[in-house]
C-alpha cells in the first residue's frame, strides 16, 4: 500500500527484507547504504533488536522514473525475526509492497530458511496478504562461504526448498562484499513499480 | 487554526502509525493521546513532520515519548497548530519508532491498557496503587439529577439494598470490598465511570456487593433508571444474559480479588488431566452460552490455576467482539463440568444490537468490561508478585 504525498509529487512505497536471523538482512542493507550513498537520503536507522539488528532508511531510487509525475521514494526495512519484537514487525510488515528474502546459503541454515519463509507467509496472512501476490524476490546469501570450505547448498536445492511454489526472481549473492546485492534490490523494485502501475490502472478504468 | 484535524482511536492506528502519517504529511502541530487507564494526557509536539517534544503530566522529554507507546488502547487527537518551543527531542522520527516498539516488545515500556495476562512484566511491585478508570463523556439526557460527596463519605454500602445507578461527573470514587471484617480497595474510578450494578435493571430489589467512597469531592449524576430499564427490557434474551452474565463477573473476581489482596489464593491444580473446551491465546471467536453444568474460565499461572469465574446456565462463555473483559480466549481457557451443554450465540445478531444500544448504555457495558479486566489484571499481578 504505497502512499502518494500530493503536497511532495512523491509515492512513497516500502521494501522489506525478510528472513532467518544472521542471514544477512542487515549486511545487505548495510551495503546499499554505502555502496548507493547518493541515492540514500538521510540518515540509517539501527536498533538494536536481541538477536538482530533491525534497520531503516531512505532509499531514492535514480533509475525508476516518475510513476504520474511523482518521485518515487523507498522505504528501505529489516524486521527483526525473534517473536517477542510483534509490534515491531507490525508496524514494519503493515503495507509493505515489496519484499527480499535474503536465504542463508548454509547447509546448517536448511530448515531455518524455510521456517522464516513459513513465518513470512503467516505473517502477511495476518495483514490480509498473500506470498503469492506480493512483489517478491529470493536471494541466496553467503555464496562465497564455499570458498572458505564451508558447506553450502546447491542453488538447485534451495530452489526446490523455497521457490518450488512461489516461483519468483532469485539471485546468488554474498552481501559481505556487495555481490547480488544491488541485482536484488532493482528486481525487487522493478517488481514493485510494475506492481504498483498495474493497481493504479486498475484504479483508473 | 485551531480545529482538531486528525482524531481517531489508538486501537486503528496506533501510535507507530499516527508518526508516520503526520511525519509524511510534514505537519506541525500537536498530537493529544487519551487513555483511560492514565489521567494525564499525553502530547507530543511535531515540526514539519518530526516529533520535537512529548509531555505527560509534569514530565517531559523523549522517555516520556517512548512511554506512549505502552498506550495501545486510547483515543488521538492532532490540532494543527503552530508549534515554537524549542523541543528537546532529536532524534529521526522513524528511529523513534522503531526504538519505541523495541522497548514495548522488550517489556521497558509498561502497558497501559485492558490487562491482558501476557502483560504480567510491567504489573509487578507497587499493587497498593490503584489503576484509575475513566469512561467517555456522558450523554446529559440520562442524567436526573446532580448529587455532590465529600472526600471520604460512603456513596453505596456494601451489603445495604438499592437499585440507584451513578455516573462521575467529577472527582474519583474508591471502589472497596468488604471481607472478613476488613476494606480492601479494589478499584479507583473516575469521570464517565459508572456506580451500581447492571443486575439492577432485572430486578427490583439489589443488595449492594461492594462500597463505594468518594475519594476527592465528587459529583454524581443520577440516572435515569426507568429508561435504562426500559432499554434493557427491549433488548434480547440473549442479550440481556451476556449483560448479566458480565455482571455476574464482575463480581466474582472483584470478591477474588478482595480475598486475594487479604491471602494469596492457594492455587490448584484444578485443570489437570482435563481437556479445555477453549484453550488459553485460542484464536476462535464463537460465543456460546451455558444451557446446563458449569464453565469455569481459568487462568494457568505458574503456581497453578486461577479459577476466574464459575459460570451457570444463561452465562455467556467465548469472545465478544465489542467488548474486552480480558479474559478467554486470549487470556483464559475455559473448563467444563462433565454435564456441560453449550449453545452456539449469534455473534452478529448481538453486534448489531449493541450498535444500537444508546449511548450510556453502550459507555455502561464498556465501562464494566474495563473493570471486569482491571480487576483480573490485580489478580493477576497478586499472584504473581
Amino acid at each position: 500500500m504505497a502512499v502518494f504525498n500530493i503536497n511532495k509529487r512523491e509515492i512513497e512505497c516500502k521494501i522489506v527484507y525478510y528472513g532467518p536471523g544472521r542471514g544477512g538482512k542487515t549486511t545487505n542493507l548495510e551495503y546499499i547504504f554505502k555502496a548507493y550513498k547518493k541515492q540514500v537520503k538521510g540518515e540509517m536507522v539501527s536498533i538494536d533488536t536481541e538477536g538482530d539488528r533491525t534497520l531503516f532508511f531512505d532509499f531514492l531510487p535514480m533509475d525508476l522514473g516518475q510513476i504520474k509525475g511523482c518521485d518515487v521514494r523507498v522505504q528501505l526495512f529489516t524486521v527483526p525475526g525473534q517473536v517477542q519484537y510483534s509490534s515491531t514487525r507490525k508496524l514494519v510488515l503493515k503495507g509493505v509492497d515489496g519484499i527480499v528474502f535474503v536465504a542463508d546459503s548454509m547447509d546448517v541454515r536448511r530448515e531455518k530458511n524455510m521456517l522464516s519463509l513459513k513465518d513470512l507467509q503467516k505473517n502477511l496472512k495476518e495483514y490480509n496478504m498473500s506470498i503469492f501476490k506480493l512483489p517478491l524476490v529470493l536471494q541466496y546469501n553467503k555464496r562465497d562461504l564455499a570458498d572458505d570450505g564451508i558447506p553450502i547448498m546447491e542453488v538447485a536445492q534451495m530452489e526446490k526448498d523455497l521457490n518450488r511454489q512461489l516461483k519468483v526472481p532469485s539471485f546468488e549473492a554474498s552481501a559481505v562484499n556487495g555481490k547480488g546485492v544491488g541485482q536484488s534490490l532493482q528486481a525487487c523494485l522493478r517488481l514493485t513499480l510494475q506492481y504498483l502501475q498495474k493497481q493504479l490502472k486498475w484504479a483508473n478504468q | 487554526m485551531d480545529k482538531a484535524v486528525l482524531t481517531g482511536d489508538l486501537e486503528f492506528l496506533s501510535l507507530g502509525d499516527l508518526i508516520q502519517l503526520i511525519g509524511s504529511n510534514g505537519s506541525t502541530g500537536i498530537l493529544r493521546i487519551l487513555s483511560k487507564f492514565v489521567e494525564a494526557p499525553g502530547i507530543i509536539y511535531f515540526r514539519e513532520g518530526n516529533p520535537v517534544e512529548a509531555s505527560k503530566g509534569a514530565e517531559n522529554g523523549l522517555q516520556v515519548l517512548y512511554s506512549l507507546f505502552g498506550w495501545t488502547e486510547g483515543e488521538f487527537e492532532f490540532k494543527a497548530e503552530p508549534v515554537d518551543l524549542q523541543g528537546s527531542i532529536k532524534q529521526s522520527r522513524m528511529e523513534i519508532i522503531l526504538e519505541g516498539l523495541r522497548l514495548l516488545d522488550d517489556g521497558q515500556i509498561e502497558r497501559k491498557g485492558a490487562f491482558l495476562f501476557d502483560a504480567e512484566a510491567d504489573q509487578g511491585g507497587d499493587t497498593t496503587r490503584l489503576p484509575l478508570i475513566k469512561g467517555p463523556l456522558i450523554d446529559y439526557m440520562d442524567v436526573v439529577a446532580e448529587e455532590d460527596f465529600h472526600e471520604g463519605q460512603t456513596i453505596v454500602n456494601q451489603g445495604r439494598h438499592g437499585t440507584w445507578m451513578w455516573v462521575i461527573l467529577e472527582g474519583q470514587v474508591n471502589i472497596c470490598k468488604e471481607v472478613a471484617g476488613e476494606m480492601v480497595p479494589i478499584l479507583k474510578i473516575g469521570a464517565g465511570s459508572f456506580i451500581g450494578s447492571m443486575s439492577a435493571f432485572a430486578q427490583q430489589d439489589e443488595v449492594r456487593s461492594a462500597t463505594a467512597v468518594a475519594a476527592d469531592r465528587v459529583q454524581l449524576g443520577v440516572l435515569d433508571r426507568q429508561r435504562l430499564t426500559h432499554e434493557f427490557s427491549c433488548l434480547s434474551y440473549d442479550f440481556r444474559n451476556v449483560i448479566l452474565s458480565l455482571d455476574k463477573r464482575l463480581k466474582q473476581v472483584t470478591r477474588l480479588a478482595a480475598t486475594s489482596r487479604l491471602n494469596r489464593q492457594k492455587l490448584k491444580d484444578v485443570t489437570r488431566g482435563k481437556m479445555p473446551i477453549i484453550r488459553e491465546g485460542d484464536s476462535q471467536n464463537r460465543l456460546l452460552s451455558i444451557k446446563e453444568g458449569n464453565a469455569f474460565i481459568v487462568r494457568s499461572l505458574s503456581k497453578g490455576d486461577l479459577v476466574l469465574a464459575k459460570l451457570e446456565k444463561r452465562d455467556f462463555v467465548g469472545h465478544i467482539p465489542f467488548l474486552n473483559v480480558g479474559h478467554e480466549p486470549d487470556s483464559a481457557a475455559v473448563y467444563g463440568t462433565d454435564d456441560l451443554n453449550m449453545q452456539a450465540l449469534q455473534l452478529e445478531l448481538l453486534e448489531d444490537e449493541y450498535n444500537r444500544l444508546s449511548g450510556t448504555m453502550k459507555n455502561m457495558l464498556d465501562n464494566f468490561a474495563t473493570f471486569v479486566s482491571a480487576t483480573t489484571g490485580i489478580l493477576n499481578s497478586l499472584q504473581t508478585d
